[in-house]
C-alpha cells in the first residue's frame, strides 16, 4: 500500500516537473507565462487521441504530444513576443482559458471494439488505456518519467552552460541592452516558448496516460500558477530550482498529513515569504556561484 | 561613415528631436553635446535601431539603415555601449565579453580578441570569473566598453560613458578613448560633461531643444562664447 502510494507521489512530482521546468524557462528570459497548463493540456489530448483513437504505439504517442504542444506554443509565441511584462502574462492567461474552454466543448469520438472513445466535452477523456494495456506497470512507468526528466534535465543543464543558454539569461536580465548586441531578441524568445511548449508538453502525455482519464478542468490556471510558483520557491539560479519547488510542494507538504486540508495555505504563505527575502528563490543566481565556486574548489583540493 | 539627414523623432506629442543632421567621418572622435532632454540619446537611439524616427535618413557606409532593426545595425557595425545600464550582472566578465563578440565567428578567434581587449582593460582580467553585479561602477563601464569593442565595431556609439562615474574613473574612460580611436575605430561620443569631451574629439555638436545649435571644431566649441555661458559656466559654478 505505502509502495503504491509513494510510486504514485513519486509519478507526481516527476510529471508536476516538467510544467515547472517550462515556466522557468519562461521566467529565465524574463516573462512571466500564466498559460503553461494549456501546453500541458494540449499535448495530454494530443497523445491520448493518438495512442487510444488512432492506435499509436505509447511513445510515438509522446512524442506526438510534444510536438503538437511546441506547435501550439509557436502559434502563441508569433503574437505575443512582442508583448513585454504584464502583457504578456495576461496573454497567456487568455490564451489557456480559451484552450480550455475548447476542450469543454470539443467532442470527438469513434468507436472501438463497441465502445465510443475519445474526448467528450466537459465530460472528458475516458481509456487512455495504452500503458496497462502494453502491461506496463506504475513502477516501470515511474522509470520512464523519471528517465525522461533526467534527460531533459541534462538538456537544460547543457543549455545553462551555451552560449544559447547566457543569451536567454541576458534577455532576462536587459532584452533592450541584448537587442544592442546584435541579438533577434524576438525570434530567441520564440525559441524559448516553443522549447517551454514541448517540454510542458512532454509532461501532459505523461500525465494523461498514466491518469488515463483527462477533463479540461485539470487544466485550469491554478496549474499554472502552480508550475510558476516552483520555480520562484526553488530558484531561477539552476534548472534544478524548480525541482526542488515541486519536491518541496507536492513531496513535503502534500505528505505531511498534519497539515492536510492547509496545503494551499502554507504553499501560498511560503510563496509570499520567499519573494521577499530571496525573490530569485533559494537557488538563485549568487548562491548557484557560490556553489559553483565551493565545487571547483572541493576538486581543488581532491588533486 | 555615418551620415544623418533631416532626422525627426517624436514620443507621441513630445517633439524629441526636430531635424537634426550631422556626419562622421571615419578615424574621428565627434561628440554630441548638449543639457539633458536636448535630445542626444534619442538621436543615438535612432541611429541603432531601438526608436523609429518619424522622418529623415540614416546612412552608414552609403547604406540606408533608417528603421533597420537594432541586431542588423549592429552587425553593419555601429555598436553602441548605452547609457546607464551596462552589463549583464548575473553573468561573469568573462561571459559578457563574449557575448558582445557572437557576431565574430569561431571560438579561436573570440578568444584571440578577448586577450587583444584585456591589454586595454587589464583590471578585468583578474576578474573574469567574478559575476558582473561585483563591479564598481568604473569597472562595469570599462566592462562596457571593452564588450562593445570585442563586436569589432566600426564605429562606437559612447552613450553618456561617465554618467554617475567617481571623477577619477570618469578619468579613466576618457584617457581610454583617445586610445580606442588610435586602435582604429571611429569613436561618437554623447556627452553632458562638455569640457571633457570637447577635450578629446575632433569635431562637436551642441543640441539644443531636438535642434542643433552649433557645431565646428572641438577646440573652436570649447571656445565659443554661447557654450561657455550656458555649459562651462554653470559647470565652473555648480
Amino acid at each position: 500500500m505505502d509502495d503504491i502510494y509513494l510510486i504514485a507521489v513519486l509519478s507526481n512530482i516527476g510529471m508536476i516537473s516538467f510544467i515547472a521546468l517550462s515556466a522557468y524557462l519562461l521566467l529565465v528570459v524574463g516573462e512571466i507565462s500564466f498559460g503553461q497548463q494549456a501546453f500541458f493540456a494540449v499535448s495530454a489530448y494530443g497523445s491520448g487521441i493518438a495512442t487510444a483513437m488512432w492506435g499509436w504505439p505509447i511513445w510515438l504517442g509522446l512524442l506526438w504530444g510534444a510536438l503538437v504542444a511546441g506547435a501550439a506554443a509557436l502559434v502563441v509565441a508569433i503574437p505575443t513576443v512582442r508583448l513585454r511584462g504584464l502583457y504578456f502574462s495576461v496573454a497567456t492567461l487568455a490564451f489557456a482559458e480559451m484552450v480550455r474552454l475548447i476542450f469543454e466543448i470539443f467532442t470527438y469520438q469513434v468507436e472501438i471494439e463497441g465502445e465510443l472513445v475519445g474526448p467528450d466535452g466537459s465530460d472528458g477523456f475516458r481509456d487512455i488505456r495504452a500503458i496497462y494495456d502494453s502491461n506496463v506497470s506504475d513502477f516501470e512507468y515511474l522509470l520512464i518519467i523519471y528517465g525522461l526528466l533526467s534527460v531533459v534535465l541534462i538538456g537544460f543543464l547543457i543549455l545553462e552552460r551555451s552560449r544559447l543558454g547566457a543569451i536567454f539569461r541576458m534577455i532576462g536580465e536587459d532584452p533592450l541592452l541584448t537587442e544592442m548586441q546584435g541579438l533577434n531578441v524576438n525570434a530567441y524568445k520564440i525559441l524559448a516558448v516553443v522549447m517551454a511548449g514541448v517540454v510542458a508538453g512532454i509532461g501532459g502525455a505523461l500525465y494523461a496516460h498514466l491518469a488515463t482519464y483527462v477533463e479540461p478542468k485539470i487544466f485550469n490556471v491554478m496549474l499554472g500558477v502552480h508550475a510558476l510558483a516552483y520555480g520562484l520557491i526553488g530558484g531561477l539560479g539552476t534548472a534544478v530550482g524548480p525541482l526542488i519547488g515541486v519536491a518541496i510542494d507536492i513531496g513535503l507538504l502534500e505528505s505531511i498529513r498534519a497539515i492536510s486540508g492547509y496545503r494551499m495555505i502554507v504553499f501560498g504563505g511560503l510563496v509570499a515569504v520567499l519573494l521577499i527575502v530571496r525573490p530569485r528563490g533559494l537557488l538563485d543566481e549568487a548562491a548557484v556561484h557560490w556553489l559553483r565556486g565551493r565545487w571547483r574548489g572541493l576538486v581543488r583540493a581532491e588533486n | 561613415m555615418l551620415e544623418i539627414h533631416d532626422l525627426h523623432l517624436s514620443y507621441g506629442k513630445v517633439r524629441a528631436v526636430q531635424g537634426v543632421s550631422l556626419e562622421v567621418a571615419e578615424g574621428e572622435i565627434v561628440a554630441l553635446i548638449g543639457a539633458n532632454g536636448a535630445g542626444k540619446s534619442s538621436t543615438m537611439h535612432a541611429v541603432c535601431g531601438i526608436e523609429r524616427p518619424s522622418s529623415g535618413q540614416i546612412r552608414f557606409f552609403d547604406h540606408a539603415i533608417t528603421r533597420m532593426p537594432p541586431h542588423r545595425i549592429m552587425r553593419r557595425g555601429i555598436v553602441q555601449v548605452p547609457e546607464g545600464r551596462l552589463i549583464f550582472g548575473g553573468l561573469t566578465v568573462a561571459q559578457n565579453l563574449r557575448l558582445g563578440a557572437h557576431n565574430v565567428a569561431g571560438r579561436a578567434k573570440t578568444e584571440a580578441d578577448i586577450e587583444r581587449v584585456l591589454e586595454s582593460f587589464p583590471m578585468l582580467r583578474e576578474r573574469l570569473d567574478e559575476p558582473g553585479a561585483a563591479l564598481s561602477g568604473g569597472q562595469a563601464q570599462m566592462l562596457a566598453l571593452a564588450r562593445g569593442l570585442m563586436a569589432r565595431p566600426k564605429l562606437l556609439i559612447l552613450d553618456e560613458p561617465s554618467l554617475g562615474l567617481a571623477p577619477i574613473a570618469a578619468l579613466d574612460v576618457f584617457a581610454l578613448i583617445p586610445r580606442l580611436r588610435d586602435s582604429g575605430v571611429t569613436i561618437l561620443l554623447v556627452e553632458q560633461n562638455v569640457r571633457q569631451a570637447l577635450a578629446i574629439a575632433d569635431r562637436g555638436y551642441v543640441l539644443e531643444s531636438g535642434r542643433i545649435i552649433l557645431d565646428g571644431k572641438a577646440a573652436e566649441l570649447a571656445e565659443h562664447e554661447l557654450l561657455v555661458s550656458a555649459y562651462l559656466g554653470l559647470q565652473r559654478g555648480g
